[in-house]
Parts: structure tokens; sequence; C-alpha cells
């Protein structure tokens, strides 16, 4: 049998060739359209600042040098942002995952007691919500401003997450196994850690990615909540050093312009690379439960 | 059954896993615990900021305040502050938001609305700072508290620049006659006449040909830019006139309609005898747009100049591989190329043109409208006379040099032998120094945050570099522009003073909501006449009805009675 098959297999017929080489054709551009970008900032970061400006620099780096990271390294703000981001990233991570999972697993069990209730009332934040002084006093009030626990609690649970966990629930952990699992004396905590989650890795995989990059991105909160410099996220120093106040840098002095033009052009691009590393470093080692945790959520939903 | 199996299988590491579970939820716990615990001090450290802070004798008075900070200052370590905290008997307690306008912005607008708001905003005019309109709002509500009394009794420097200046008088009083926050005072020259045309004087040169002196020598110029190849590559790739969509000074409008009738490239509003005119729809106007329609017609004016921002208007001066630019419209010439670059010293101001009706240079204020220094009613009384004497101390030149600029023969120095001022004949004063390329930041001063007392004597006193195409001597090429510009500006009872008339706050939102309607109008069939997508000779009348529309009359009404309370008159 299978050395009839390889000998008739091998022929494509042309409509297969035609088939395969538009994919292919398709496929690079497409690969094409999404390294360039990524290319040309790692290349316009290890270019000299003029050479980048003057349009020198369109693929490989032009007047190699260090200098934007060297920059980068040295300015006491940045790492002190890199720090407080890792740590956003890591609590924050942690904080949200352990909650999301905590409200999904119930509303994804039939006989959860208001169960219809609570759901409504999480869909409803989605569609409405209390504005920003509103939310502002309430975590004032909390006495979270200027904390620490003002860029961890406030976002913790995304309503979005919070659907998608709890359809792969419903999906993916049938009642069959919570009664086996009850006529044996198993309690529903211990149901939940020995049964739920190891079941449940493709969409904890999924949380955790989503939770960590939006909480890595996260900018605006750290904006009207933290004051301290001390405790100012990387991306709130990433924009303070990029932004050059396009609209009203015509006000600024002219010799003031040009000082921050050059800071910026010197650090744009190396600023850039530095922040989008650890994203880009965590994605591929969850990136395989990714696709398996999103499509179980969202087929079966 | 088999499940069964699985989790006896598995007993003992769920035995371990269970001890693990606990934990998480003990460490949750923990953390909710205690984000509430540093609520309780949080909120009383507040209050203590606020009102019992002063109290104690002879300790430093505490003031809490909000300022944006620079990427490469550090405000709680900054020498200055350090200075300052000591000098005044003062503790600062800092609030800091960014340089980025938008969120600096929206942080300060949400302190205010939500009462967490400090006792002092210190803030930088172009990054944001209190609208007349926010300044008479809050002090409407008892937030912002008149600086009238504190001004007289405390800060006699303030005094006299309220005196001795006018115009920045009238910008810091309400129309009730208080002063609820204090904009900066900077008389930057060269930006008193922005709308300036910088051209390329190596391919004036290159192609043998003179600086033009009107319209119609300007317009042969561009079309020999155009033309006859001055960047010689062999393409007809010049770009003869450029200039930029979103500020003001970037478009390349009033530099040409200056040949016409005035224009103040923001109002578009004069004054005749004390009454308040409309240019944009006089025949003055029509001439204007048709000359510039001509230009257009001709392809010596870039279209991107209507749609471009600065990096594209940059990307275009700086371009690589051939200079690209001829003419372009600007402030100064680092709006669209790296002065330290290549074609860097190309660039030359040209002298306002002499148009066929009239030959002027738009007059702008170069100080900002609004409120920078602004105390709240959460400042104890102490705290109000330590920062109304700090700011007084700024208002000296020997407080202005140490608070913009920094520590004495450090960042600057007074002058020596040979140094010239910026203004030549003028008497130097101070000499900037140069940071050394890659040294750490000085964190000596607090920059364009103290920039409160620069008037004409003081910026021409700087001393800078003979050498007008280096770095070091850019202020100078700017100020020897400017010299050419001062004598064509109108005389200043023919300017509308936007800067320092104050809007009644009952028809303030009508106001803004009929100026934003009428200038994006005009902005707008500008364009459309320039570009030929209307036409000039059948579509005029209709444009001209269109302010009718948009009720330009109780516009003008409005503007008048404003200009009629300010206490210029």
């Amino acid at each position: 049998m299978g050395g009839i098959r390889s000998s008739t297999a091998i022929k494509e017929s042309f409509g297969d060739k035609l088939f395969l080489t538009g994919v292919y054709t398709f496929l690079t551009i497409a690969l094409v359209v999404v390294l360039y970008p990524l290319i040309y900032i790692v290349s316009s970061s290890l270019s000299d600042p003029a050479a980048v400006s003057s349009g020198k620099v369109w693929l490989w780096p032009v007047d190699f040098t260090l200098r934007g990271y060297e920059v980068v390294f040295k300015n006491p703000q940045i790492i002190t942002g890199y720090t407080n981001s890792l740590i956003y990233t890591f609590f924050g991570t942690i904080i949200s995952v352990t909650l999301t999972v905590l409200i999904a697993y119930p509303l994804s069990r039939k006989t959860f007691f208001g169960r219809g209730f609570l759901m409504f009332f999480i869909v409803f934040t989605m569609l409405f919500y209390g504005g920003l002084i509103p939310t502002y006093l309430v975590v004032q009030k909390l006495g979270m401003i200027d904390t620490r626990w003002a860029m961890l609690i406030p976002n913790a649970v995304a309503v979005w997450q919070v659907i998608i966990a709890r359809t792969f629930f419903q999906a993916s952990i049938p009642d069959e196994l919570v009664e086996a699992s009850e006529m044996d004396g198993c309690s529903d905590l211990r149901f939940l850690w020995s049964v739920v989650l190891p079941l449940a890795k493709p969409i904890i995989a999924v949380l955790v990615l989503m939770y960590a990059v939006f909480q890595w991105n996260a900018y605006f909160d750290a904006l009207i909540y933290l004051k301290s410099v001390d405790l100012q996220p990387l991306q709130i120093v990433l924009r303070n050093i990029i932004i050059l106040n396009t609209g009203s840098s015509g006000s600024m002095e002219a010799s003031e312009m040009l000082r921050r033009q050059e800071l910026a052009d010197l650090m744009k691009y190396s600023l850039i690379v530095v922040a989008s590393l650890p994203v880009l470093l965590i994605y591929p080692f969850v990136q395989r439960h990714f696709v398996k945790g999103m499509l179980i959520g969202s087929i079966k939903g | 059954m088999q499940l069964r199996s699985i989790l006896l299988e598995k007993g003992g590491f769920v035995l371990k896993k269970k001890w693990l579970l606990l934990f998480t939820f003990g460490l949750v716990l923990a953390l909710l615990l205690a984000g509430c615990t540093s609520k309780e001090s949080g909120g009383s450290s507040n209050e203590g900021d606020s009102k019992g802070g002063g109290g104690t004798a002879g300790g430093p008075v505490k003031i809490s305040v909000f300022a944006p900070q620079d990427a490469e200052a550090d405000l709680a370590t900054n020498s200055f502050t350090k200075l300052v905290e000591e000098k005044f008997n003062i503790d600062f307690e800092w609030q800091t938001t960014t340089y980025d306008a938008t969120s600096a912005a929206e942080v300060r607008n949400i302190s205010l609305a939500s009462g967490d708001y400090p006792d002092l905003y210190l803030l930088v005019p172009w990054v944001d700072q209190f609208s007349q309109t926010d300044l008479m709002k809050y002090g409407k509500q008892g937030v912002a508290i008149p600086l009238n009394d504190l001004i007289k009794e405390h800060a006699p420097n303030i005094q006299k620049v309220l005196d001795e200046h006018p115009y920045y008088a009238s910008m810091a009083t309400a129309p009730d006659g208080n002063i609820y926050g204090l904009p900066q005072l900077n008389e930057c020259y060269h930006c008193t006449y922005p709308n300036k045309y910088w051209i390329n004087n190596t391919w004036l040169e290159e192609l043998g040909l003179e600086m033009p002196k009107t319209h119609e020598e300007f317009k042969s110029v561009l079309a020999a830019f155009k033309t006859q190849d001055p960047n010689g590559n062999g393409k007809e790739d010049e770009v003869p006139l450029s200039g930029q969509a979103d500020i003001f000074h970037g478009s390349i409008m009033p530099f040409l309609m200056n040949g016409f009738i005035y224009d103040d490239a923001k109002t578009r509003l004069v004054l005749n005898n004390g009454k308040v005119d409309f240019v944009a729809n006089k025949d003055e106007w029509k001439q204007g747009l048709e000359y510039i329609h001509g230009l257009y017609e001709s392809g010596l004016i870039d279209p991107g100049a209507f749609t471009q921002n600065g990096d594209a208007y940059q990307a275009l001066g700086d371009n690589a591989d051939a200079q690209l630019l001829g003419v372009g419209a600007a402030m100064h010439p680092g709006m669209f190329v790296n002065t330290a670059g290549e074609y860097g010293p190309d660039y030359d101001a040209i002298p306002p043109l002499e148009g066929p009706n009239a030959s002027f240079t738009t007059y702008d204020f170069p100080s900002y409208a609004g409120g920078t220094f602004v105390l709240t009613n959460k400042a104890s009384e102490e705290a109000q006379i330590a920062a109304i004497k700090m700011v007084d101390y700024m208002f000296t030149e020997e407080g202005q040099l140490r608070a913009h600029f920094g520590e004495e023969d450090v960042s600057w120095r007074r002058p020596i032998e040979g140094d010239v001022a910026n203004q030549e004949g003028a008497e130097p004063i101070f000499f900037t120094i140069p940071a050394e390329e890659g040294a750490e930041p000085r964190n000596d001063n607090w920059g364009a945050m103290a920039q409160y007392y620069q008037p004409r004597e003081f910026r021409d006193g700087w001393v800078t570099s003979m050498e007008i195409y280096e770095p070091a001597g850019y202020e100078r090429r700017l100020q020897q522009a400017s010299n050419m510009y001062e004598p064509k500006a109108p005389s200043q009872s023919n300017v509308f003073p936007h800067w320092a008339v104050w809007v009644d706050p009952n028809v303030s939102d009508e106001l803004s909501m009929m100026r934003t309607n009428i200038e994006d109008y005009l902005e707008q069939n500008s364009m459309q006449f320039i570009t030929g997508d209307k036409d000039l000779d059948k579509d005029w009348d209709d444009y001209v009805k269109g302010f009718e529309n948009l009720n330009l009359q109780r516009y003008l009404e409005i503007m008048q009675e404003s200009y009629d309370n300010s206490n210029l008159n």
C-alpha cells in the first residue's frame, strides 16, 4: 500500500500546485509584513540617530552604534520603571489569574446558586461604566492612590477573560466528572485544584499571557493613580521621553526643543526594543497553549 | 473508576498541592487586607499635608506640589529644590506627572474634579496649564485662591513686573480683578514674529538668484527651484515650498497673506480704531488666496504642507539622498531640518515680502495666557506665603538664572571679556554652559517650570556664539532673522491682543464653540481655495455668507466686549 501511495501521491495536480504556490506567496508576504517593522526597529536602535532621521536606514543598521542602549541603561528612571513593570506584571498576573479562575469556575457549574444573576452583573460592567472620576474616587477612598495596589487591584478581573474561562470550563469539564468525584467524597476546592486546573492548562496559559501583556502595557492607570516617581512603570517613562508634544512643540523654546529632539532620537528605538523584549520572550513559550485554549474557548461556547 | 484511580495515584502529590492552594488563598487575602490598611495611613497623611502641615512652629512648611517631571530630572533630589527648601523653609511633597501634554492635562483635571488636589500647581505652559476659563471656574469655586494680597504683601518683584508689563498684567488679572494664577512672562524675541519663511541659501547661490523681495520675485525663485535642478541630481524632485499642518507657524499662509492684509495666524482678527474686525472675508484676503492658489497651480507648493505633521516635515527636510526642500515655513529651521546636520546651515530667513497691498509680519505675544502657578484652598497660610515668596525669587534676575538654568559656573556663568550679547549692542548678562555629551544630567534646575521672568532685556543679554550656523549660535541666528521682521509688525493698536483678553464665563462656552467652528471653516475653505477644489470667482460669495451662518457677528460682538472690558483700555 505504502509503495503505491508514494508513487501516485508525488505528482500533484496543476490546481494543487497553483494553490500551494498561492499559499506560500501569501504566507511569505504576511511574514514580511510582520517581520519588517521588527527588523527596522532593531536596526534603527543600532544605527546613528542622524542616519535614521534622514531615512538612510531601511533594513540593516547604518553607522553601527550602541549609544542608544548606553543612554537607556544609564537613565535611572528607566531602570526603576523596568523593575516596577516587572513587579506589576508578575504579581498582577498571579492575582488576576487566581481571581478569574475563582469566579469563572463556579459560574460554569449549572448547580451554582444565583449563577444567571451574577453573570448578568458581570456582563453589565462590560456595557456600562461608572466613568473616570467616580472610579478614581472609589480607588481613592480605598486608599490605593499612589500605592502599588492601584496597579494590581482595580483592574484585577477582566470580564472578557472571565467569559472565556467560564466557557472553557463549561465545555471541557463534564458534569459526570463532578458527580464521580463527589461520590468519592471530594470537596469542591479539592476538585477545582486536583481535577479542573490540571485539565485547564491551556486556558490558564491564555489567561496568564493576556493578563501579563495587559499589565506590561498598562499606562493609563499608572498615569492617573500613581504620583510618586519611584512607582511609575516603564510605559510612563517611555512616553515621557519619546513624546515630543507634537501639538504644542511649537511653543517650546527652540533650544529646549532641539535638546529634547536629540534625546528622543537617540533613545526612541532602543527604548522600544528594551520595552517590548519581555513580551516577545514570553510569547513563544505560551503560544502553544494559546491557540488551543482560545479555540476550545470559542468554538464550543 | 478510572478517575478514582488517577486521584489515588496522585494522592500524595495532591496533599502537597492542597497546602499550595491554601497558601495562594492566604496570599491573595493578605494582599487585599494590606490594600485596606494602607488606606488609613494614606488618608491621614493626606490630611496632614494639606492642613496640619505648617502648624508646627519652626519646622519646615509642608507643601504638596503637582508638577510635570522631565525624563532627565528628579525634582525631589534636584539641587534647586534643595536650595528653595532651605531658603524658604519648605518641605515639598511632589506629585509628578509626565511631559506628555494630553496625559498631563487629564491628570490635572482628574485631581481637581475628584477633590484630591495638592496645595500648589507648578506647571509648564507648553505641556499643560490652567486656561483662563479654568482659572475663573476654580476661582469662583474657591479652589484656586486669589493671589492679589499675597503678592502685595510678600512679593515685591512680582508686583513690579505687573506694574511694568501691561500685557502681562492683563493676562494675569481676571475680569473680577483677582489674580487666580500666575502665567509665565517670557518675551522670547524670535517667537514674537513666529511666521517666518526659511530659504535654502545654497540653492540661491547655485542658481545665481537674489533673495526675493516681492511676491512676484518669490514666485520666480520657487519656479527656478522647481525646474533648474538646484540639488544637481538630474531629477525634478525638489519641493519648492512646504510647511507643517498641525501648528500655526508651520502654516504657509500667513507669511504670504501679510503682503495683502494683516494675518495674525490665529484669530484673523484686527483692531481698527479700537473696533474688532475680521480679515478673512475681505477682498484683500481673496487676492491673497488668489496669489497662493497661483503658486499651488504651478506646482510650487508641496501638497503635504496642508496635511503633514512634524515628523514628516523633518523627514522631508533631512532627506538623505538629495536635499529636497527649497523654502520651509516655520518659527525656526529646527522644525524641519536637523540643525546640527548636513543641511542645517542652509536655511536663512526671507525678510517679509513687499506685497501688492502691504508688507506685514505676524506679531504674537510669546507668553501663554493662563496660569502655571496656582495655589489651592488646601494650602495653609504659611504654605501660601512660602510659595509666593519662592515664585517671587524666580522673578529676580538672580533667581531666574538659578531656577531656570542651574548652578552658577556649572550650568551658566556671568559674561567674561569678549562675550557678545545675543542682541548686538545689548548688555551681556549670562552664558549657558552646554552639557558635555554623555554626561550625567545635572539636575540642578527646574527648567521650563521656572521660566517666570524673562523679559526682552534678559533674553537679549544671553551670550551666544558668533558662529550663527553652529548649534551654539543658533539663538543668534534666530535673533538676527527676527531683527528683519520686527519693523514690519503692525502697530500695537491694530493687533487684536487675544492673549490678554478674558472672556466672560457666561459666554465662554458659546464663544469657544463659535470660535472652533469659524476657525475650522476658515482653514478648510482656505485650503480648498488654494488647491482649487473651490473656485475663487464662483464660490467666494458663498464662502463669505457661510461666516454669517456661523454667527460671525455675535462672535465679533463678544470679542469686542471682552476687549473693551480688559484693563488694556
